[in-house]
């Protein structure tokens, strides 16, 4: 949801066929963000851009790899690398190769954990427009899926007392240096989390001027949730005697599916019920 | 008894001297002195036998020392008084200094004498003589104090200037001018005590190229040579060498004078960043050493000659020492590369057991939090940051050919404490306060510690020890298992040990079957778990710490980082440290309940 770009990572040892990759995909947009193209020659290089750059290291949503580099079967190491080395399962990687004699479609389908196998013969301007549209919805998708349920049983383990429940909300309450420009707020029963006062008085504002707006119901007992022109949302589930009343206010510079804010509801939902029914040992 | 200790920070005295008292049985709560009335507070829910002041800024509310056993831990000898103690002893060239605890009494540091203690003072930093000699005689002296008021019949000693051995007196604070170098007149011995004298804090205030600095981390050189004095003749990683009269002097830190403070959320909105903070001299000076020519050092230096080195090794009948001597035990990017590339230097050369030096106050810090805040993208540069100290400890993990020991004297934290794991043996000076746990940061960590940790200690203590962050000493590290032995807190003694410990290991007739058992047991936990899965399953957890993008980042490691690094003080003590806070709660929950008839 704090994306401001959608980090893409081309690996292949012709300069020619990086460069026109590149410029093919120069005006994609998904969902309404611009992809932010990283590119490297070489298995060796890219295993450092990865250690380099923290969004390469950790937030890469596409990485289309060449096979054969310095080595017969490099692309492929460098699949193994990401999905072994970095644990990460997360990214959607594509093998796109110009020899596919050295690595067939289907053993390296087989063989390594990737979500698609293209020759570079295939590999129209056409072509990777909809991959990168598919995948990065994908990877959104499966990147909320995965965050929610991991929110989720952070929050079943901390159940049973505030003070626990606190700490794990901590990763998404408040104002971090990358999300400076997307600021969050957490709203339990009217009390703002993790902020100090001047942000804490800005978040009840708008909340108060969101609140004011009709909405759009997402269950029958009444929470609903809003977006307004400059990209706020609020996420609102209604208070009852088992359930606090929380609100989930932040900014996104884009619009999700409906699937994502269902997910987050979700989550916002069982945050509700766990808070009232854990010790208030703040 | 029940101990209430009050300091202005929980720095490394105070944490010793909780972890001293704990193991004697003693129930200790901690307050930390950030307004009069936290002090009245901690005292009257704790309402402690003792209150122990082991570093306290602050003057004491008298409603607590009136009526309370009230103990200063004063870092001087008897009769010394005022709060610039070790700044004289080492700009008067004292031979012998101490450390005295007194009675709370209106007069600072007037009170009555409980016991002292004195030391051999060597030339260092203040902050190495703290954390060595001082701390070692603080605690001895505060133990024999916390003895005596347990005995119910000691009397104190009343401050008596006309006593012989009462040799101290009444000092101001240092100011500045006292401490400033005059470039042109100062010798490199001057020089160097000046910078001690201050490091770590104030700093010796000096102007480089029209601008206030202060200046730390004082290395004399031998080679290097100037014409002009005071000005920047070389640089080697991040410090610079400036002419003496008689030599050269390198140093190693600076900070910029006169910077507005920022509130925390307002810094990374801004784009124009100023450091306000301690950093490596080239850092700061930026352009100003553009033409300043870098002078190389071995990576394995073995020279015995005066100069900065972060990283040396020696070697003896076929044990290598491979030190490192970071400042404050923090490791950048760059320095864990250059001492990944020192280590594997070291574990070509001929020999059988590869022992881990560390440095002569810390052995590891982890992760280099300043240099970090200091990047252009400090997430970036987290993960820079956090991968290079991976590579360095894997390249321990996976040593085949030679046994290897973490030799500990300085004490560790962090990812430094996770470092150490890394190795065959662990071997610690008795008086090492580790921290091995990452949440005061807001971090999961990394460094193997899900590999080493649980497989040192076992699973439960793993967890109790990462979530909880609380110093551990080496009597209770060595009980569970994080460490082999406990060596002599005597600096050559240990040292002797090592050596002898290390030589008889490589001489002993079992070393091949030693270390093809090690490699056995690095072969079979490979099979069970890959080591690249443990990093990667850490490096995933770290990724939320750094740059979370679904459902946000932390903001608690930004923040705690920012706070570490600025020295902003905490608004209230933290709960682990508090037990008296606990009561406080556990009243009240009491008190909530329906009665039981």
């Amino acid at each position: 949801m704090f994306f401001k770009h959608w980090p893409v990572l081309l690996v292949d040892d012709e300069p020619d066929v990086l460069a026109i990759s590149k410029l093919a995909m120069k005006n994609f947009e998904v969902y309404g963000l611009p992809l932010k193209i990283y590119t490297a020659c070489s298995k060796q290089e890219a295993i450092w851009l990865i250690n380099d750059d923290v969004e390469v290291g950790c937030s890469l949503a596409v990485a289309m790899l060449d096979v054969v580099m310095e080595t017969e079967r490099a692309g492929l190491e460098l699949c193994d690398f990401i999905r072994n080395n970095l644990g990460n399962k997360l990214t959607q990687i594509y093998i796109r190769t110009g020899q596919p004699g050295i690595a067939p479609e289907r053993e390296v389908i087989d063989r390594y954990d990737i979500n698609g196998y293209f020759t570079k013969v295939e590999a129209t301007e056409d072509k990777l427009y909809s991959l990168i549209k598919s995948s990065i919805r994908q990877y959104l998708a499966y990147g909320m899926a995965l965050a929610t349920i991991e929110l989720s049983n952070n929050l079943v383990e901390a159940a049973g007392s505030q003070r626990k429940l606190l700490y794990t909300l901590s990763p998404i309450g408040g104002l971090s240096p990358e999300q400076a420009e997307t600021p969050r707020w957490l709203i339990v029963d009217g009390q703002v989390l993790f902020a100090d006062e001047i942000d804490a008085d800005r978040g009840m504002l708008l909340m108060e001027r969101l609140g004011a707006e009709e909405g759009v119901p997402l269950n029958p007992a009444g929470d609903r949730y809003i977006r307004d022109d400059q990209g706020y949302w609020l996420i609102e589930v209604r208070g009852s005697p088992s359930q606090a009343k929380v609100a989930f206010l932040f900014k996104s510079r884009f619009s999700p599916p409906e699937l994502i804010v269902s997910l987050m509801h979700g989550f916002v939902r069982q945050l509700a019920m766990i808070w009232r029914q854990s010790r208030a040992d703040l | 008894m029940r101990i209430l200790l009050i300091s202005s920070s929980y720095n490394g005295l105070c944490q010793r001297a909780h972890v001293e008292l704990e193991a004697l049985g003693h129930d200790i709560s901690i307050t930390l002195a950030l307004s009069p009335d936290d002090v009245r507070k901690g005292v009257t829910l704790f309402q402690p036998d003792v209150i122990i002041c082991p570093f306290l800024k602050e003057k004491i509310p008298e409603d607590v020392w009136s009526k309370n056993h009230c103990f200063i831990i004063h870092p001087g000898i008897k009769g010394d008084r005022g709060p610039s103690s070790l700044d004289w002893a080492i700009m008067n060239e004292e031979q012998e200094w101490g450390v005295t605890v007194l009675q709370a009494v209106e007069d600072m540091d007037a009170g009555d004498i409980w016991a002292s203690e004195t030391f051999t003072m060597r030339p260092a930093s203040k902050a190495g003589i703290y954390r060595r000699e001082l701390t070692q005689a603080a605690i001895k002296a505060m133990l024999l104090a916390v003895k005596r008021v347990e005995s119910g019949s000691y009397r104190p000693e009343p401050l008596d200037y006309s006593k012989p051995d009462v040799r101290g007196e009444l000092r101001p604070l240092m100011k500045q001018h006292e401490r400033r170098i005059d470039w042109e007149h100062d010798h490199v011995a001057t020089i160097l005590k000046k910078i001690n004298a201050a490091d770590s804090a104030p700093g010796v205030l000096d102007v480089i190229d029209g601008q206030e600095y202060y200046l730390y981390g004082a290395h004399e050189e031998s080679m290097l040579q100037g014409w002009q004095p005071g000005a920047i003749i070389a640089q080697r990683h991040g410090a610079i060498c400036r002419a003496a009269i008689d030599g050269a002097v390198w140093i190693s830190h600076l900070k910029r004078k006169n910077i507005v403070k920022i509130p925390f959320y307002k810094r990374f909105l801004s784009h124009d960043k100023h450091f306000d903070f301690k950093l490596p001299a080239a850092k700061v000076l930026g352009s100003v050493l553009i033409d300043t020519p870098e002078s190389p050092i071995d990576p394995l230096f073995t020279g015995t000659e005066a100069t900065f080195k972060e990283i040396w090794y020696d070697e003896k009948n076929q044990v290598g020492y491979l030190h490192f001597n970071f400042h404050n035990g923090a490791m950048s990017t760059s320095q864990c590369r250059r001492l990944a590339e020192s280590y594997r230097q070291a574990l070509a050369r001929q020999t059988k057991v590869l022992v881990l030096m560390g440095g002569s106050d810390f052995w590891s810090n982890g992760i280099h939090l300043n240099a970090i805040e200091a990047a252009e993208n400090p997430a970036n540069e987290s993960w820079r940051n956090i991968n290079a100290i991976d590579d360095f400890v894997y390249e321990i993990l996976t040593t085949e050919n030679k046994l290897t020991i973490s030799a500990v004297w300085g004490g560790c934290g962090a990812g430094g404490a996770m470092a150490i794991l890394a190795a065959d043996k662990v071997w610690a000076r008795e008086g090492v306060i580790f921290n091995p746990h990452y949440k005061t940061m807001g971090l999961y960590g990394s460094e193997y510690w899900t590999y080493s940790l649980p497989k040192r200690v076992g699973p439960v203590k793993a967890l109790e020890l990462t979530e909880t962050p609380l110093p551990i000493g080496t009597k209770k590290a060595k009980a569970i298992g994080f460490i082999d032995e406990i060596l002599s807190d005597h600096y050559d003694e240990f040292l002797l040990q090592i050596r002898q410990k290390a030589e008889a290991l490589a001489a002993d007739p079992q070393y091949p079957r030693l270390l093809e058992e090690k490699l056995k047991i690095r072969q079979k936990d490979e099979r069970v778990k890959p080591l690249a899965a443990y990093r990667a399953a850490e490096l995933q957890k770290m990724k939320i710490n750094f740059s979370g993008k679904f459902y946000g980042g932390e903001v608690n490691y930004h923040e705690a980082r920012y706070n570490f690094v600025h020295k902003v003080r905490p608004k209230e003590t933290a709960a682990y440290l508090a037990k008296h806070m606990r009561l406080d709660a556990a009243k009240l929950s009491e008190l909530r309940q329906p009665l039981a008839y």
